[in-house]
């Protein structure tokens, strides 16, 4: 259950693929091959492999079909990658009228339809198309263990609880290529009390039964594995709460999309640095520091950048022949770590200027404390300060607020923070608090009805009992994410059945070895931290008992799921007050 | 047979630890009668009612000892897992497989049910479906502890990677969808054929007597109609490919292929008056005779529609393109990459072997590594020579600029990484190669003595220090270049003080060398 090995194997496979026979019997020794991507796959290549890879298997050329002016290049091969959307069939129909490559060979990251197949068989009459396959990779690859499918929630949903019908259709499918890519016909469960996931939760059955013959045809295995879906909105705060780890502070005040960190806003930014490539992959310094927290990484970065200072000493000293070899052969790695070093002081340094600026730390501090510790008078204090501080944002007092209103909503406090809040902020942002409320009361008072089933006793042994739910030292940390819960509980085979339904009951009682977990509505890099921690833990531990891979619709940080909140509940609230 | 063994006081044994747990599928019970209840309900312990042959009581396998016997008296049909390809542990001297910790009584050891090696328990952790047979099963087996390698060797554990090949499906929707457009095709050639013999032979009779020469273009109108008969004029209105009705401007036309009439608007190029010479030489494949010699036909043209020329030869036209040259940019890579591929397949050789020989050196390995690493030189420099041919080459566009590109940026790091394993190579095989070349013919050669006092062994140490040098030059030079693109400046300057200091150095060599330098 390693993504990156997936993803090589199908890279592997798409460059390397030979055609049985060559139709026009002309392309029969290797030769140089272009590579025709569209949007969709731009993003998965680029997340799983890099140009130099691609260049050691003669792919020379990369393009976009979506380019209609590229050139006539008939001795080359061309491979095409590419989503069967009925847009880049089109594209691909085009192509295939007017080639302008030699031979072709096609694959789709998802299932092609019929009606999409024939669609290309009718406008290949030069028989152009050497090979049509299918590999299943609708997805894209963050960590090793954590996917995303990319996608705002507000092309997902018309409503915050209901599915738009493409947006449903989009992710089923997607989740399906992620089952396929790593072999699993998994029992599906979802969360209870949450519409978006029980109908995604149905729809991804009813594909796998479609398919079953065909494609979900796996060597049954004791265990079954699973897929437990569940939605953001029933653990709003994660999202909410300034991150301290390296990946989610990139992703959190810098921006880190497909890899790529732009840091061209950053004050007197070099120009080489102005985009910079950041892969868990590739990078070994960053695979090492992903998941440490800012402190933690401040140490790290010191000693990267020391025993950095210690090669280029070594190597000013040149004096005899023997030092010159020596150097030569250092350098490509030395040039190499020169690049790196950069770079991750340049992210490293923004991050911290961005803390500074934006007075992140005083916010953070009080954040935490009001999710840690309900219903403090001096949290309350904090907070009130921190909303009449002129120096903070505005986003960050709405953000405070609506924290607070998350932990304490009969609060009696609730309106003297409305009218600070009011007296601090523009009045669309508090409206959106109001709005925000809204949403969330409902929700949290339903979803409390489920918990408070659980007397006090229980409730007290599953505090001791979970692993890793130690509160830590660390003031910036004090929030755990309920997901942590959730495998704590699935690794001891105890995740609550009324909380966490299944939609097909299994038979037999089960264990659950593969879990893939998929947020609908977002994940969160804090969470991803929290399921390679536990896949790490369970690896040493327990001989890799159970293992985890994550997934959302897409990855947020915290304006993003504010914005979606916003965007998505826009023009619909009066159906949320039904319900 | 001690009493420690006994399902009873082996759950004893478990309640001494912090919780209570089932030793099968590690669900926690809150006391004895739960866990005696859960054994029963859950696995199938005395399930008489509904047990199959195969299910039964799992107790035996349960306890922790791996020597004794299951005496548990066993309702119905026993499940007995098979236990003589378990391991017997030796206490105080084996050791569990994957910690290797000392095993010193039968409490710290388990066997793993599936494997039968011996473990201690923190490494038997897992648990696996087998049959009686201890074979896995995951449908009708019932769960047992097993080890890690066993559950991780799961059939299915550790696959991925669907892939679905359609090409079949797609050969055979194409083939079906195309089908007509290759009859028509077939169709339109046959008349092709039909009409440019038919041309030639009227043209011939032209040539031959004056009143036929004169009845030539009746003649060939005539017979263009008994080829295909024409639409009438009266039928058509709008021009069957653009649609376009016919006016006064817009001329009615036929095709000599189809028949269809059609308009001759440029801008849509619905139809064509085509020499027909042009059309016999683009499809020469047909069975059209060439013979044209004594022959005229040079000035005939015949009107045909854009939709059958497209037909005729759309492939053709492919097919031709394809079978011209390859673009020089694509010649050279293959050269290139034959090179590359020598150069790949000596390299791995060139080094083990010269790890043999500083290890333990002698004669005739000597020679063959140093033949070995001239070739491996030899094809470097024509892999360099190809590379700058490369980047000689005008690229006619676009796409062939970035090919060139991508080419170059390859070629470069394939010197980088091969030709740096090689560097200290040469010095061992260098100061090897000076101590042991004392051959007959080297005397000879050192007593017809050189102009500069060198004995041929100073000489072949120096060369082997120059090609050394120069190897180094080169790839200090090719540094020097890629950073000072990137716009690392102090790299770059750093790498200059090398080439000044690399350049002294072969220059010294060099000098020494005098005449007996590489020429």
């Amino acid at each position: 259950m390693n993504l990156f090995q997936v993803s090589d194997f199908y890279i592997d496979r798409i460059v390397n693929s030979k055609s049985k026979s060559a139709p026009n019997g002309f392309l029969d020794k290797p030769r140089i091959k272009a590579l025709l991507l569209d949007k969709d796959t731009t993003g998965t290549i680029s997340m799983c492999t890099t140009q130099s890879e691609l260049l050691e298997h003669e792919v020379y050329l990369i393009d976009t079909l979506e380019n209609q002016s590229r050139d006539a290049m008939r001795h080359l091969k061309c491979l095409v990658y590419a989503k069967p959307t009925d847009e880049t069939i089109e594209h691909l129909v085009k192509e295939l009228q007017d080639p302008k490559y030699g031979e072709y060979q096609i694959f789709f990251n998802n299932t092609v339809t019929k009606t999409q197949l024939e669609r290309l068989a009718e406008s290949d009459d030069l028989e152009v198309v050497s090979k049509v396959e299918e590999v299943f990779q609708d997805y894209q690859v963050l960590n090793q263990d954590l996917f995303s499918l990319d996608v705002r929630s507000s092309k997902l949903f018309s409503h915050q609880m209901i599915w738009d019908p493409s947006g449903l259709a989009d992710t089923t499918h997607s989740i399906i290529s992620l089952l396929l890519s790593l072999k699993v016909k998994p029992l599906v469960r979802y969360e209870a009390g949450s519409r978006l996931t029980s109908k995604l939760a149905k729809e991804v059955m009813q594909e796998i039964h479609k398919n079953e013959r065909a494609l979900f045809d796996f060597p049954v295995i004791d265990s079954p594995p699973l897929l437990l879906i569940l939605d953001r909105y029933q653990d709003p705060l994660t999202p909410l709460l300034q991150p301290w780890t390296y990946q989610s502070m990139i992703n959190e005040y810098i921006g880190i999309k497909r890899n790529v960190v732009d840091l061209s806003k950053v004050p007197d930014i070099d120009d080489s640095l102005e985009q910079v490539v950041l892969s868990s992959k590739q990078d070994p310094f960053f695979h090492d520091t992903m998941y440490l927290n800012f402190g933690e990484l401040g140490d790290k970065v010191k000693q990267y950048v020391s025993s950095y200072k210690d090669k280029t000493k070594s190597n000013t000293q040149i004096n005899t022949i023997e030092d010159i070899k020596r150097f030569i052969g250092k350098f490509p790695e030395f040039k190499k770590l020169s690049g790196n070093v950069s770079k991750h002081m340049a992210i490293v340094s923004e991050l911290d200027r961005q803390l500074q600026v934006q007075h992140v730390w005083d916010v953070s501090e009080v954040e935490q404390n009001i999710s840690a510790h309900t219903g403090d008078s001096q949290v309350y204090q904090d907070l009130k300060s921190v909303l009449s501080d002129e120096r903070i944002s505005g986003f960050y007092k709405l953000k405070l607020a609506c924290i607070y209103s998350l932990r304490n909503a009969t609060s009696p406090h609730m309106n003297e923070v409305s009218a600070t809040l009011a007296a601090n902020v523009s009045p669309e942002e508090l409206n959106f608090f109001h709005h925000f409320n809204s949403v969330f009361q409902t929700r949290i008072k339903n979803a409390n009805n489920g918990k408070e089933r659980e007397d006090l006793i229980s409730e007290l042994a599953k505090k001791f009992n979970q692993k890793g739910q130690h509160k830590s030292d660390n003031v910036f940390m004090q929030h755990v994410p309920d997901l942590s819960a959730i495998l704590s509980d699935l690794s001891k085979n105890k995740l609550p059945e009324d909380r966490f339904p299944f939609l097909e009951k299994p038979g037999a009682r089960t264990f659950c070895q593969d879990v893939i977990i998929f947020h609908v509505g977002g994940t969160t890099f804090e969470e991803a931290r929290i399921v390679h921690q536990f896949n790490s833990d369970m690896a040493a531990d327990a001989g890799g008992k159970t293992r985890v891979i994550l997934g959302g619709t897409t990855l947020l940080n915290t304006r993003e799921f504010l914005n979606d909140c916003r965007e998505v509940g826009q023009g619909s609230a009066e159906l949320t007050d039904l319900l | 047979m001690d009493a420690a063994d006994s399902p009873g006081s082996s759950d004893n044994s478990r309640k001494l630890d912090s919780e209570l747990s089932c030793p099968v599928c590690a669900q926690t019970v809150h006391d004895l009668a739960r866990l005696n209840e859960h054994l029963d309900r859950i696995h199938g312990f005395g399930d008489v009612s509904h047990a199959d042959a195969s299910r039964t009581s799992k107790q035996a396998s349960m306890s922790q000892n791996t020597v004794e016997k299951s005496f548990r008296p066993t309702k119905g049909n026993a499940f007995e897992l098979k236990r003589d390809h378990w391991i017997k542990p030796i206490w105080g001297k084996s050791r569990c497989r994957t910690c290797s910790k000392k095993l010193n009584q039968a409490r710290e050891a388990i066997n793993c049910r599936r494997c039968g090696e011996v473990f201690c328990k923190n490494h038997c952790d897992l648990i696996i479906k087998l049959n009686v047979n201890a074979e896995y099963d995951p449908l009708q087996g019932e769960w047992c502890k097993c080890c890690t390698s066993c559950f991780r060797n799961r059939a299915g554990y550790n696959e991925f990677g669907v892939a679905f090949d359609k090409t079949s499906v797609f050969v055979e929707l194409r083939g079906s969808r195309i089908e007509d457009e290759q009859l028509r095709k077939l169709q339109l050639e046959n008349r092709f054929i039909r009409l440019a013999n038919g041309i030639r032979q009227i043209s011939n009779q032209a040539s031959k007597s004056m009143l036929a020469s004169i009845r030539k273009y009746t003649d060939i109108n005539k017979f263009e109609r008994s080829v295909i008969p024409w639409t009438p004029d009266e039928a058509a209105f709008a021009c069957s490919l653009c649609s376009k009705p016919f006016t006064l401007a817009l001329r009615k036309h036929h095709c000599r292929l189809c028949g269809k009439v059609v308009c001759d608007e440029s801008q849509t190029n619905c139809s064509n008056q085509v020499p027909i010479m042009s059309l016999i030489r683009a499809a020469s494949d047909l069975p059209i005779s060439t013979d044209f010699l004594e022959t005229n036909v040079e000035d005939v043209q015949i009107r045909v529609c854009s939709a059958c020329v497209r037909t005729l030869f759309k492939k053709r036209k492919f097919m031709k393109e394809i079978s011209l040259p390859e673009p020089s940019i694509l010649r050279i890579y293959d050269g290139m990459r034959n090179t590359a591929n020598v150069i790949l397949s000596i390299l791995p050789k060139v080094l083990s072997q010269a790890e043999e020989i500083s290890s333990a050196p002698n004669g005739p390995e000597i020679a063959l590594l140093t033949r070995m690493r001239r070739k491996l030189l030899d094809s470097f420099s024509v892999y360099d020579r190809l590379t700058k041919q490369m980047l000689k080459i005008k690229p006619k566009n676009s796409a062939e600029e970035r090919i060139q590109k991508a080419i170059v940026a390859r070629a470069s790091t394939l010197i980088q990484e091969n030709m740096l394993p090689l560097r200290s190579l040469t010095s061992t095989a260098g100061t090897k190669n000076s101590s042991h070349e004392t051959t007959p013919e080297s005397e000879r050669s050192t007593n017809q003595g050189y102009g500069n006092n060198l004995s041929i062994r100073e000489v072949k140490e120096y060369r082997n220090q120059l090609m050394v040098l120069k190897e180094q030059k080169f790839l200090v030079e090719n540094m020097v270049a890629s950073a000072s693109k990137q716009r690392k400046f102090d790299e770059a300057e750093i790498l200059n003080e090398n080439l000044r200091e690399l350049n002294e150095q072969s220059e010294m060599i060099a000098r020494a060398l005098g005449e007996e330098g590489f020429r």
